[in-house]
């Protein structure tokens, strides 16, 4: 029997593209710091060149991420009342104040690096890492706490995100690893196949979920596995992000283009990733 | 740093040093534990302090009898006039769906607004505490604290605020407080041509609304996300009540 929508107001989307950005550019950073914190502690002298890259590039990367996130409030001169302000209910609220921190400390560790103080650094590593892993989770959290969207409304996107987020930030660490000791990069690369594979395996846990559901979980498989988003979650991430990658990784040798490759599309589906679930999750309306 | 140091050692001990990696395991595990459990019971007791709303109070609340209701968007037309609000943005509006061939067909209507819910996932959200509720149930927005990053619009599970093309904040179904805590009913309710909006106190046994609550067979939204809507239907047709699909 035919039924159609007479007249209904669908209001428009709460998180747009500039959201998108400032998860994949917080989760970058986080990755990155994680990647240069484990480099200086566990990776001895071999590992000390990338460390000190990693450490470097953490904000840069994650300043420009939370410019985004503040151009998209309504009103952006506003934004201290998110330090006035506490709600203990509110993700995002906890979120303020770690990635705050995590800002302050990624800053001081890369100011430490710079000056040639890494080892000063060293209990910054520790503290950091913390916060990092924080950052990296608190992202998926505040869209795991939305319970009307069936996209965002899984207990495996908190994980998801923090995986990933330090699967991109080790690739953006292999893009400055130019020059740096072999055995470090071989290190780095095998550490990160390891990320992917468990990305890849949360991913498919996640798919499967939505596809053995029915009703509105199971739109929103519809949603991630066809059309446009089904190209760039599939394509993009899946495959271009995930599966190629980690392919590529099990090569015995590999020169310094086809790390620069797998760096490229680990970004590029780490970020199509972020849109899809972010874009993707409001895109089956709410009624 | 313990594991790596005792992995480090040759494994001689053999069951033993197995024995005590575990035991240290469980102690480490245990420590976790305890502090997750202070957290958390933390967060409950704060939880408890926000949910104890005192008892004896007025909880505004709505009925939208739907043998009475006609679709005619008087209430869209009263709320936009009496709110002044922005076009492409509504308060409350009536979705309208129908079903069927001729000539076996049926139009149904869904009269939407802010349910006022008594768990609010919007206020939940809210990292300023820019939403809140009232003592009387009406969940509002303070609109001088807003920053505008919308977390309550994609909290609320029913579509029911939005981004004012203004006034750059949030805004939102007041249950029009205004007039309300004046003693007048809100726009929708008055404008109402066949008396299917009825508003009133639910604590109030003798109310119109606490009347038809407990006598009539009444519905909410999505009430399986435990948001505890407050604003009621009566007669509303299930397959308008949730999402539409193309083919039934």
């Amino acid at each position: 029997m035919p039924q159609v929508i007479f007249y209904d107001v669908n209001h428009h989307e709460a998180m747009g593209l500039l959201v998108v950005i400032y998860f994949f550019m917080s989760g970058l950073g986080a990755g990155a710091f994680l990647t240069g914190a484990a480099f200086q502690l566990f990776g001895g002298p071999n590992g000390a060149k990338i460390a000190k890259r990693a450490a470097i590039a953490a904000p840069i990367l994650l300043i420009p991420g939370l410019l985004c996130l503040m151009l998209d409030l309504g009103q952006p001169m506003r934004f201290f009342n998110l330090m006035l302000y506490f709600n203990v209910q509110s993700i995002a609220s906890w979120g303020v104040w770690l990635i705050n921190i995590f800002m302050g400390l990624s800053v001081l560790f890369a100011l430490l690096h710079f000056a040639g103080k890494a080892k000063a650094a060293r209990p910054l590593a520790y503290l950091g890492s913390v916060f990092a892993i924080a950052v990296g989770l608190y992202s998926g959290m505040l869209l795991y706490q939305m319970r009307g969207y069936e996209l965002w409304h899984s207990a495996l996107v908190p994980p998801i995100f923090l995986v990933s987020a330090i699967a991109s930030g080790m690739a953006v660490v292999l893009l400055l690893s130019r020059g740096s000791d072999p055995q470090a990069i071989r290190t780095l690369t095998r550490a990160l196949a390891v990320v992917i594979g468990v990305d890849l395996v949360l991913a498919l846990t996640e798919i499967l979920t939505l596809v053995w559901s029915h009703g509105a979980k199971g739109e929103a498989a519809d949603v991630i596995l066809s059309g446009g988003f089904g190209f760039m979650f599939i394509g993009l991430y899946l495959i271009l992000g995930l599966v190629l990658p980690l392919l590529l990784l099990m090569r015995r040798q590999a020169g310094r283009g086809v790390y620069v490759t797998i760096a490229v599309m680990v970004l590029v589906g780490t970020l199509a990733m972020r849109f899809v679930i972010v874009i993707g999750g409001q895109a089956v309306p709410l009624s | 740093m313990n594991e790596r140091q005792t992995s480090k050692e040759p494994r001689s001990g053999g069951d033993r040093e197995g024995l005590l990696n575990r035991r240290e395991a469980l102690k480490a595990g245990a420590v976790g534990a305890v502090g997750a459990i202070g957290v958390l019971s933390g967060y409950t007791a704060a939880r408890a302090a926000v949910d104890d709303k005192s008892a004896g109070q007025v909880r505004y609340a709505m009925v939208i009898d739907l043998r009475k209701c006609i679709g005619c968007h008087a209430c869209s037309v009263a709320c936009k006039s009496e709110n002044n609000v922005p076009l492409g943005v509504w308060r409350t509006w009536v979705k309208q769906v129908e079903r069927g061939g001729f000539p076996s067909t049926q139009r149904h209507f869904l009269p939407r607004l802010c349910n006022h819910c008594q768990e609010p996932a919007c206020v939940e959200a809210c990292p300023t505490r820019s939403a809140y509720q009232r003592d009387d149930g009406v969940v509002l927005v303070r609109e001088e604290r807003c920053i505008g990053c919308k977390l309550c619009m994609a909290a609320c599970p029913y579509d029911a605020r939005f981004f004012h093309p203004e006034k750059k904040i949030v805004n939102k179904c007041t249950f029009c407080v205004h007039r309300v805590d004046k003693g007048v009913v809100p726009s929708c309710v008055n404008t109402c041509q066949g008396n299917a909006r009825i508003f009133g106190d639910l604590n109030d046994p003798d109310s119109d609304v606490a009347k038809l609550v407990a006598r009539e067979s009444v519905q909410v939204l999505k009430p399986e996300l435990g948001t505890e809507p407050r604003v009621f239907y009566i007669g509303a047709d299930t397959g308008t009540m949730g999402r539409v699909r193309k083919e039934i």
